[in-house]
């Protein structure tokens, strides 16, 4: 049994970053409806940011987190701001809508290239320890990255279901008009929405190289298997897109496990096909 | 000379990519972003078959096509039901599994170590260079007047009805899944045998040719060409890759530091041109009914005043960054 054992440790270690993006991006997709591909680059300058305060500013490594991750959630809003809402206001459809956020995110993407180079940018990291359990490794960064992630996707759970926030925002994203007429400014709902989801996806990004490294390119390799993520979880579900991430970590250290790690892709891509078909394309 | 014709021939290729997601987008609504799965499946299968199997071009060219189109078909069964976000993300899973089993099949492939050499398919002495472009011109004229074509005729107008309400369509008796799945299915083929045309072409294979930034730029000169016009696409590829890749890269007089940063700021401004032409004229430059006399002038002027532009732009970049150069060689040597 070393291998389900060993696969959900991996798995749970390496699910962190993607439980936060895939939360974050299924808020969007919620309340504005369409696949912000976009998304992935929030998370690639949420690393950059941290890097940026840390290497650059020297800002202590923890603390540099923070504003990086606040900053993720500002290049959000104003992706929003300036694009989306525009966009969404002159009636451009859903599936152009996807089109326009691959536009915004080779033009993000690129623009950072030009600024910082296509090489990986490092973090100046404290020293790393490394821990022992039941015979398997894990190091301090991996272990404050996953206590991290818990805290906040708890916190989102929580803003989601429990609060009074969390009711707006289901009111809005299920019937926009009704939820006008009982007093909802679905303008303002819907900048702190995307504030939460940037900076979730920025903190996404700081954590995927597990707080090491930055590449231009991270945020579109972890795009597309968050927007798998969270179709399969039945986009608009943040308690699903938690479960689901976890269950795609899992399974792809699984599947690593036992093959070659690309292997474990192809196979989750051919099920998310098919899990599609099997579904007749209903997302939500 | 030899440089531009391979330019030339490339662009050929991206005009037939164009007009074919013309027929899948533009026509049918069906959003495929795998673009360059199709298209790379068909370049390195035919390459495969070439080099390890020492097959003739042309018995690869019918092999790799024939299962591209069963491919196609099965895939399009899976989807072309479902509604049009999904169709795209599964288009794009479509082409990321061929781009990784393109890595991890490096007993067919050779992996990252690449693939080569890959023949022209007419091997006459000195020519088969000018034979392969005249091969892909004829194939995209072909083509083109092969659309023109449909978009008179009734499949053509048929089309247009499954893209714009296709319960109606079907309720007017027409069996629209399966237009939509022949026309998948015969497009994305096509698709395939431009990607083994350019295998011979590029002659070494590597897995970096299959990036999305292939899918991306297809897609960027159909939204700007004008998605609903059957000369969209071929006028959006020249636009950008005749302007970035051919005279740019070829005559423009751009210093070496700077044309590193030449294919970042091409991608960089597409993906800019895409956001602007959703947001301010989300026909693209050609809408439906834009007549070829109109086209023709708004070409010739559209061509010199951004020759124009990007003459005075790049000269002037290049400019700024000689007397930085200059500057820190006046440091250096102070």
């Amino acid at each position: 049994m070393w291998i389900v054992r060993d696969s959900i440790f991996i798995g749970l270690l390496e699910a962190s970053p993607l439980i936060l993006a895939a939360m974050g991006f299924t808020l969007i997709y919620y309340l504005n409806g369409f696949i912000n591909f976009a998304y992935g680059e929030n998370m690639t300058f949420g690393a950059y940011f941290a890097v940026m305060l840390n290497v650059g500013f020297g800002l202590n490594f923890y603390v540099a987190i923070v504003p990086a991750a606040l900053l993720a959630g500002c290049l959000s809003v104003a992706s929003y701001l300036f694009i989306f809402r525009p966009a969404l206001n002159r009636g451009v459809k859903p599936s152009e809508m996807i089109i326009l956020s691959v536009g915004l995110s080779f033009m993000l993407r690129y623009g950072l290239v030009l600024f910082v180079g296509a090489e990986n940018a490092y973090l100046n990291e404290p020293p790393i320890g490394f821990y022992n359990f039941m015979g398997l490794g894990a190091t301090n960064l991996q272990l404050i990255a996953l206590i991290l992630v818990i805290i906040f996707a708890l916190n989102l759970y929580w803003l989601i279901y429990k609060t009074n926030f969390g009711e707006v925002i289901r009111g809005l994203a299920n019937n926009e008009d009704l939820a006008q007429v009982s007093g909802i400014n679905p303008h303002k709902v819907s900048v702190k929405v995307w504030f939460i989801a940037g900076v979730a996806g920025g903190l996404s990004g700081i954590f995927s190289g597990v707080f090491a490294l930055a590449n231009p390119q991270m945020g579109w390799n972890l795009i597309l298997i968050t927007i798998m993520v969270s179709i399969v979880a039945g986009v608009g579900s943040v308690r699903g897109a938690l479960v689901a991430s976890i269950v795609a970590g899992i399974l792809t250290s699984f599947i690593t496990l036992i093959s070659k790690p690309l292997y474990a892709e192809v196979v989750l891509l051919v099920a998310f096909i098919l899990i599609l078909w099997q579904r007749r394309g209903k997302m939500a | 000379m030899a440089y531009l014709l391979f330019s030339l021939s490339l662009l050929l290729v991206y005009v037939g990519l164009a007009q074919m997601l013309h027929v899948q987008f533009g026509l049918l609504g069906i959003p495929n972003f795998g673009v360059v799965g199709f298209w790379g499946f068909g370049m390195y299968f035919v390459g495969v078959l070439q080099v390890q199997l020492s097959m003739s071009f042309i018995d690869a060219m019918v092999l790799s096509s024939v299962l591209l189109a069963v491919i196609s078909y099965g895939l399009g069964h899976l989807i072309l039901r479902l509604e049009r976000q999904a169709i795209l993300c599964a288009t794009i899973a479509f082409s990321a599994i061929v781009a990784l089993l393109i890595v991890t099949e490096k007993w067919a492939t050779m992996g990252v170590v690449g693939l080569g050499t890959i023949r022209y398919p007419l091997r006459v002495f000195e020519a088969e260079e000018i034979l392969h472009f005249v091969i892909l011109l004829a194939f995209v004229i072909g083509a083109q007047i092969y659309l023109m074509r449909l978009h008179k005729s009734r499949l053509g107008r048929l089309m247009v009805a499954i893209r714009d309400n296709e319960e109606l369509a079907a309720s007017l008796g027409k069996d629209t899944f399966r237009v939509k799945l022949r026309a998948f299915t015969i497009t994305a083929t096509i698709m395939g045998i431009l990607g083994g045309l350019s295998a011979a072409l590029n002659q070494f294979l590597t897995p970096n040719m299959i990036v999305p930034s292939i899918t991306f730029a297809v897609w960027i000169s159909l939204v700007l060409g004008g998605k609903e016009h059957a000369l969209g696409g071929m006028i959006g590829v020249f636009i950008t890759f005749g302007i970035f890749d051919i005279f740019i890269e070829t005559y423009a007089p751009v210093s070496p530091e700077f044309a590193v940063l030449v294919p970042n700021i091409k991608l960089f401004l597409y993906g800019a041109l895409l956001v602007a032409v959703l947001l301010y004229r989300p026909t693209g430059l050609l809408d439906r009914d834009t007549e070829p006399r109109d086209i023709l002038i708004g070409s010739l002027g559209a061509i010199a005043a951004s020759i124009t532009a990007v003459v005075t732009g790049l000269s002037w970049i290049a400019k700024g960054f000689e007397s930085l150069a200059a500057r820190a060689k006046k440091d250096d040597d102070a």
